[in-house]
Formats: structure tokens, C-alpha cells, sequence
């Protein structure tokens, strides 16, 4: 059977592909395109044009040029003998050229995708510093990569992951730098993927992820192509994903999530004071609402007497438990998050003014809830944005709630166990084989530099280049 | 992960070990802020029978109001109750029945001791203090002259709450304050002897509030031997005391000047005391040391204060005068053979042999062999002129 007839059964009935019957003299041939996936422009230019040109030639001549000489049309163009991979690439967006009386179709990109130009990163925002951020296309995101590593040792490894999404996945590392061991894993693991479709990275995310019991991401998924670039210098592994605007980055370490990348265009003072407070307030809003619910109902000697004033005062018309108040504030305090995402930009603001006062004042005023509590919770919610990473923003949102119902029926103790099984948990954790507390636990001296705080770079220099 | 079941089950036995520490809580019982109510003070009194009047002191919370916008109610935010029994215990069951909140004692800050309890002894009041355990050590005791019941009636003018004001009183340190767990130490290390500043309660008009105030604040001390007062210090005597014990804050002090005569202030800072025993024979001399520096406020005097020597000679006449006052804190309790500076400590540890020597006759014993020497050390640093002070001397010690 012909390539032409092949290809004209299969797509019989599909209303977006589009079939050019070309026909001079003896010489027909056909050209297929998905309608809107190609450019038309380039098409007509480089391929219709020349296929209706006046030959001076027989067509036995006209065909030898076509196929063996490759210079009857000005653009490049491959020969696929397959029907079946004729096929895929007509549906990833080739023209596709038949030639009656011929095996092989000429396959011409020619593609033209729909595409978000490059913008400012949403979830990453920084003051100082490159404000580029990845968009969907894996080809732009990879040259806004290569922009910033223009090193022969920057290695892209392409697969392609899906049978029916077809998603284009690439793995970048340093040659050299990053771990090899490391860069085998994840290239076994990529392999071993079997899955129908890949819509976004966090697919990827989760089917290379062992162990999926755990809160905790164990890969950083950032917007940022600085991000990916400074990663890949210290060794680590990148994944491009086609489609998504989040790339990942392995391994990842609770440190890396609370690493932002200002810290990086700040002066150092600057920035490590404020890692210490993001570690600080990253520990407050786990445990605040828990120990002063536990506070309160457990243990209230150990408020200061002015305090305990004050606090008495305020819950005393309260009609609820402790633990209910929290619950109920923090619940709310959720249900508004959720659904700030949700709300249109336009009447966003009248609803946070209504939300505000409600929860704020109104609810106060009522006595349904303490003002402490309202304190608590807003400090609270506050500090769990101060982890610049939103995947670990959603981890310690999880915690809190569990560390809430402990502490509420053990107290204190509870919540120092509650905490403990936390630690314990992320002492056991590691990310594609780097322990998720280090460099804290086990302890890397080298590494200390860029961890708790940040050293001057020509200090840190000397460290990293070893 | 090789490494993985090792961790787990290290995990389970920490987890096993954790969960076995909650069996040993003391503090296991949950309850609402709204179902509990918090002593601030405890007032022990003894009635003409002989009874234990036990007062407590209440924080009301429903009477307070909080915020910017607060006003201050016309109702007090406290209550005072008092139950009668043979013990503390009893006496305090009988508030307990009526209240429908449940007592909370860690919050209380101050013990107040009537006159007449403090007299007849004051061992089931500390053998009720070490037994319960709800108690912060830093709960400051105060002796009162009468009926301590009567001390709640006071006006709280500066602060909300009266045990704010007597806990102000002792954290200010004009006289060093005595907490429990100090009065327990004595008790059972050493003597049972202590000081215990006294409050007092005076009516004053004051200019500024339409009725009198019923002012409480720390006055004098008693001296409490073997558990029971049995008198106090005079005015001197008690700011002695602030010199003999540790760390005092700065202060100010006015002392005579011998020659020209005239009055003089000084500011006094850094004040440290050290405090030594010395063996001569069987006798025991225990020296104290203060030390600190003074910066001249006020002089009464037309005495040319850019002459060393001069200045020399107030700070001869300051250091008589701080020793004076010491060495009168000092023998009098001697005088009343009551060892409220725990001076036996200091036989006890360092010279052990004589101490068991002494055995069973302790307090004759070291009352009769021990001499208190005060060694008065403060340098008159400044003359309070700014344009020329006076850098520095050597403090000439008054013995």
C-alpha cells in the first residue's frame, strides 16, 4: 500500500488534518499538515512553491532531484521510510510530503505551537536578580538554561516519557561535577517510567520518588532558570520537562528548600540574617498554635503572670475549647487561602476586606474566638510564608494540623513527641541518596558556608571550586 | 537503603521511651483556661483560737478588660476568700468547696504571713509548701505586723493587681527579697533562720485621688528564728540587711560628713559582697566585704571637692557609714542569736570539725564563738561636676 492511501485511511475522519493533492502532469504528490500546527507561510515558501514551478526536466529527473539531491527545496527535511513514524511526526506538528509511486514521506518542521512568552517568575519573586522564568516550552526553557551555563560539559539527555502524551523530559548535569552515580539513577528510574501521559513535572516528581509516605518533597520544583543553572554548578541534577513552567532539581535537601535565590543577590549580612529567621519562623508556624493550645489547657504556669492576664481575659467569654478555637480559626484561615487562589483578581480584594473583618474583628467581637488565638493564627499563617518554597509551605501546613490534635490531647508531651516523630522522620529521609538534614546531619563542614547562613562569595569560592 | 530498618527500629524504641516518659507527668489533666482560676497570693493568718485562716487571693478574669480601648471597671479584677481549719489544708478545702472553678496555684506569685501565725512557728506552712508541688520556687514571703488578711484591702494605685505591687516591691530589691525556696533552704539545711521583709499598710491622702489610699509597701524586716518570728529589724537595720546580702541595685545613700559637717548623697553601683569565715582558736570571725562604686549626688558642704583628699575624707565618712549600718543588721542578729545570714554555713563547710564538736548545741555554740566583722570598700569614683572629675582612687576601707 502506498504511503499516501496509509496515511489518508487513518486520518480519514479527523476534521483538523489537512490533505494537499498536488498534481502536475505525471508527478502527484500529497501534502499532509495538522491544521494551525505548522507554519502555512514556510510551507507555501519553501515547499509548495518549488513542488509548482515549472520543471524543465522529465519527472524521473524531477524525483531523483527530490530525494537524492536534497536541493530542490530550500529547507531542511528528513526521509522516513516508516509509515509509523510518518505518522508521529505528522502528529507532532510535521508537514508531511508523499510522493505517489514512493515508500518514503518527506518529513519538514515546520512546526509553529502556541507559546507564552518568557515573563516574570510568580511564585519566586525576587527584588534583585534575574527575573526570567521558565514557560511551557522545553526547547525555550532549555536555552534560557544554556544562557546561563555555556559550558562544553553541560550534558542534555532527551527522553521521552508517555505513551499517549509523548512528553519530552531531558536531564541536565555537569559533566564531571555532578555525582555519576546520581545522573545513573536518575536515568534508570526516568526509563523505567510507565505511565500513559506526563501533563505536568509533578508527575514526573512522584513516579521517581520511592517513598511516598512522607510530607516532605523530595524534589525542588522552581520557576527559576538561575535556580536550575547555580544547582546544576554545584553538582546537581535538572529536569526538563515539556509543558511545564516548574522544572525539578535533585536532590533536594530541607536546606535547599529554605534557600531563596535573593539570598544569593544580596549582600550576605542580609541574607543570613534572613535564612536564620526563615528557619526560626519556618519552626514557629509548625509548632505555635500547637503549644498554645497545649499551653493553655495543659500547662498555664507557664505563661508569665501579665500574660496569663491577658489571655485569661480574653478567653473568658469564649464558649469553645481551646483546641476547637484553633481548629476553627485555622481552618478558616485555610478555606480563605484556598480560595484566594480561586477568586478572581478583580473582586479578590473585597473578599480578603470581608474575610479580614470577619475573622478579625467580627469574630472577636462576638467572642466566638480569643484575639490571641486570631494573633496566633495570623502569625502563624504569615511565617509559613516565609519558607520560600511553596511545596514545603503545603508540608508544614500538613504538620501543624497534626501537631494541633496531639498536643491537644497530651499537651506539651505530646507535642515534643509529636515534634520528635517529625525529626526522626526527616533523619531517616534522603534525596536520591543525600540525607535530607545535610549538611546539618551528618554534619559537612565544607558545606557549612552556604547553609545556616551565608558566607561572602570569596570565601565560599575557595570551598565550592575543591 | 540499606541503612533503613536499623533506623526504624532505633525510631520505635525512642518513640516507646517518649511514650513512657507520659505515664511519669504530673501535669496530666486538661483543662479549659475558662474552668480554672489562678491564686496570685496566699495570706496565712492565725485566729485567736489558734485556727489557720488561709486567704487566697483570686484573679478574675471576666472582670478585666484588655485592649487599648480598656477601661478600667469599677469592680476590682480580684477576689479575696478565706477558709478556717486546723491546718492549711483543711482551711483551704473549705474555699475550694464553694468555688465553681478549679484552684490553679502555679501562677501565685507572693505568701503573706500574719503576725500571729509567724509567731507561733511557721513549720506546717513549709511542710505544706515542699509537699505540694504545684508551686514555682520564686513565690516571695512577706511578713506582716497584724492581721495579714487585712493587707488586701489596699488600693492598687500603679499597678492592676495588689500581688503586682508586692511583687513589684521584690523585684525592685530595695530589700533583698526572700522567696521560698530560700526560707526552705534555711529550714532544712540550715537553722531555720532568716529575715522575711515586712509589708506595711498606711492610709495616705494623696492630692491627686478623691478618697485615701490604703499604700502598701515593703518596710521593715522580721527575723525569723528556728521557723517562728520572733522580732524585727528597725529602719537602719533593714537597709543594713540590702548591704549584707547579695547583689544590691543601685541605690542611693545620705551620710554625714564628720568635718566641716554637712549632709551628703551619693548613687551607689556595683555593689558586691563577699563573704568569708575565718578560724581564730575556737572563735569564728566572718568577715564581709563590700565592694562598689559612688558617685557623689548632693553636698551640704562648702569643702573644695578638687582636693583628693578631701574627697578622701567623704569617702571615709560614706564607707563608716555603710559599715555602720551593716554592722548593725549584722549584731543584731547576733543579739538575737538567730542566724538570718546563714552564717553557719560557712562553720559548716569549712570548718567541719568544729561544727560536729559543737553537735546538738549548734545555734548556743555558734552565737557565742562567732564575731561578724563588716570591711566597708566603696570608691568614690566622681564628683559629680562634669567638667573635672575625679578619675579613680583607691577605696580607703573603714574597718
Amino acid at each position: 500500500m502506498e504511503l499516501a492511501q496509509w496515511l489518508d485511511e487513518r486520518l480519514r475522519d479527523r476534521p483538523d488534518v489537512v490533505s494537499q493533492r498536488i498534481e502536475q502532469g505525471k508527478f502527484v504528490c500529497t501534502v499532509y499538515y495538522m491544521l494551525d500546527a505548522i507554519n502555512t507561510e514556510s510551507l507555501q515558501m519553501y515547499v509548495l512553491r518549488p513542488l509548482l514551478a515549472p520543471y524543465h526536466g522529465s519527472d524521473e529527473e524531477r524525483l531523483q532531484d527530490i530525494l537524492d539531491r536534497r536541493s530542490f527545496f530550500p529547507a531542511t527535511y528528513t526521509l522516513q521510510p516508516k509509515p509509523e513514524a510518518v505518522m508521529d511526526g505528522l502528529l507532532n506538528g510535521q508537514a508531511v510530503l508523499c510522493i505517489d509511486g514512493q515508500a518514503a514521506g518527506l518529513l519538514f518542521s515546520f512546526q509553529q505551537k502556541a507559546m507564552r512568552s518568557v515573563s516574570v517568575p510568580e511564585s519566586e519573586k525576587t527584588i534583585r536578580g534575574p527575573k526570567e522564568s521558565f514557560v511551557e516550552d522545553i526547547w525555550t526553557n532549555l536555552s534560557l538554561v544554556r544562557q546561563r551555563v555555556k559550558s562544553d560539559r553541560l550534558v542534555v539527555e532527551a527522553f521521552v516519557i508517555g505513551t499517549d502524551s509523548r512528553t519530552d523530559v531531558m536531564l541536565l548535569y555537569m559533566q564531571g561535577t555532578a555525582d555519576d552515580e546520581l545522573v545513573k539513577t536518575v536515568r534508570t528510574k526516568l526509563q523505567a517510567i510507565r505511565t500513559a501521559s506526563i501533563p505536568d513535572s509533578s508527575y514526573l516528581e512522584e513516579s521517581l520518588d520511592e517513598r511516598l509516605v512522607s510530607p516532605f518533597p523530595k524534589m525542588l520544583n522552581t520557576e527559576r532558570p538561575d535556580v536550575i543553572a547555580s544547582s546544576l554548578f554545584e553538582g546537581k541534577i535538572a529536569l526538563l520537562t515539556d509543558g511545564s513552567p516548574s522544572n525539578l532539581v535533585a536532590p533536594a535537601t530541607l536546606l535547599s528548600f529554605m534557600q531563596s535565590s535573593e539570598d544569593y543577590y544580596q549582600r550576605y549580612f542580609y541574607s543570613s540574617w534572613v535564612r536564620i529567621m526563615r528557619y526560626v519562623f519556618f519552626g514557629l508556624s509548625l509548632v505555635l498554635p500547637s503549644a498554645y493550645v497545649a499551653i493553655t489547657t495543659f500547662h498555664p504556669e507557664m505563661m508569665p503572670y501579665n500574660l496569663l492576664i491577658s489571655v485569661a481575659s480574653s478567653r473568658d467569654i469564649v464558649p469553645f475549647p481551646a483546641i476547637l478555637e484553633a481548629l476553627i480559626m485555622e481552618v478558616t484561615f485555610e478555606v480563605m487561602r484556598e480560595a484566594g487562589q480561586r477568586i478572581p483578581s478583580v473582586i479578590g480584594q473585597t473578599i480578603s476586606i470581608v474575610g479580614a473583618i470577619v475573622i478579625g474583628d467580627a469574630a472577636v467581637q462576638a467572642g466566638i474566638v480569643s484575639a490571641p488565638m486570631v494573633i496566633i493564627v495570623a502569625l502563624t499563617g504569615i511565617s509559613s510564608f516565609i519558607v520560600p518554597h511553596f511545596s514545603m509551605t503545603l508540608t508544614v501546613r500538613f504538620l501543624r494540623f497534626m501537631l494541633l490534635f496531639v498536643s491537644a490531647i497530651f499537651g506539651l508531651l505530646g507535642l515534643i513527641v509529636g515534634v520528635f516523630f517529625v525529626y526522626i522522620h526527616l533523619l531517616s529521609m534522603d534525596s536520591f541518596g543525600t540525607p535530607y538534614l545535610s549538611p546539618f546531619i551528618p554534619f559537612k563542614a565544607d558545606q557549612m558556608k552556604d547553609a545556616a547562613g551565608r558566607f561572602p562569595w570569596k570565601k565560599r569560592m575557595g570551598a565550592k571550586r575543591t | 537503603m540499606r541503612e533503613r530498618p536499623r533506623t526504624h527500629s532505633f525510631a520505635l524504641r525512642l518513640m516507646l521511651v517518649l511514650a513512657l516518659t507520659a505515664g511519669l507527668t504530673g501535669c496530666w489533666s486538661k483543662q479549659e483556661l475558662n474552668d480554672r482560676t489562678f491564686v496570685s497570693t496566699m495570706i496565712v493568718d492565725m485566729d485567736e483560737q489558734g485556727k489557720t485562716e488561709v486567704s487566697t487571693m483570686f484573679l478574675l478574669p471576666n472582670r478585666i478588660s484588655v485592649g487599648l480601648n480598656a477601661s478600667p471597671g469599677s469592680e476590682k479584677p480580684f477576689v479575696l476568700l478565706t477558709g478556717k481549719g486546723r491546718d492549711i489544708t483543711e482551711a483551704f478545702l473549705q474555699i475550694q468547696k464553694d468555688l465553681p472553678r478549679n484552684v490553679a496555684w502555679g501562677q501565685m506569685r507572693t505568701i503573706i504571713v500574719g503576725d500571729r501565725y509567724a509567731r507561733n512557728g511557721m513549720t506546717p506552712l513549709f511542710d505544706f509548701l515542699i509537699r505540694a508541688t504545684d508551686f514555682r520556687f520564686r513565690v516571695y514571703v512577706f511578713y506582716y505586723n497584724g492581721e495579714a488578711r487585712r493587707i488586701a484591702k489596699l488600693t492598687p494605685v500603679f499597678e492592676r493587681f495588689p500581688a503586682e505591687i508586692w511583687r513589684e516591691s521584690a523585684h525592685s530589691r530595695r530589700l533583698p527579697p526572700v522567696s521560698i525556696r530560700d526560707l526552705l533552704y534555711a529550714q532544712w539545711n540550715n537553722l531555720g533562720d532568716a529575715y522575711i521583709p515586712e509589708l506595711n499598710l498606711r492610709e495616705l491622702r494623696l492630692p491627686t485621688e478623691e478618697k485615701p489610699v490604703e499604700w502598701s509597701g515593703v518596710g521593715g524586716a522580721a527575723i525569723m528564728k528556728n521557723n517562728a518570728v520572733t522580732g524585727t529589724f528597725t529602719e537602719d537595720e533593714t537597709v543594713g540587711i540590702s548591704f549584707m546580702e547579695s547583689r544590691t541595685p543601685e541605690t542611693t545613700l545620705t551620710a554625714k560628713l564628720p568635718d566641716p559637717e554637712g549632709l551628703f548623697s551619693v548613687r551607689l553601683v556595683d555593689i558586691k559582697q563577699t563573704t568569708s569565715a575565718e578560724r581564730r582558736g575556737d572563735r569564728i570571725v566572718i568577715h564581709t566585704y563590700i565592694d562598689g562604686k559612688a558617685d557623689l549626688v548632693s553636698i551640704d558642704s562648702n569643702i573644695d571637692l578638687y582636693e583628693s583628699a578631701n574627697m578622701r575624707k567623704i569617702e571615709r565618712a560614706l564607707n563608716a557609714r555603710i559599715r555602720d549600718l551593716a554592722q548593725s543588721a549584722a549584731d543584731k542578729a547576733q543579739e538575737e542569736k538567730a542566724d538570718v545570714f546563714q552564717w553557719s554555713e560557712f562553720v559548716k563547710y569549712k570548718y567541719p570539725s568544729l561544727w560536729r564538736g559543737w553537735s546538738g548545741m549548734e545555734r548556743e555554740n555558734l552565737f557565742l564563738h562567732l564575731k561578724p566583722v563588716v570591711h566597708a570598700r566603696i570608691i568614690l569614683r566622681g564628683t559629680g561636676i562634669s567638667h573635672s572629675p575625679r578619675q579613680s582612687s583607691k577605696g580607703e576601707g573603714a574597718s
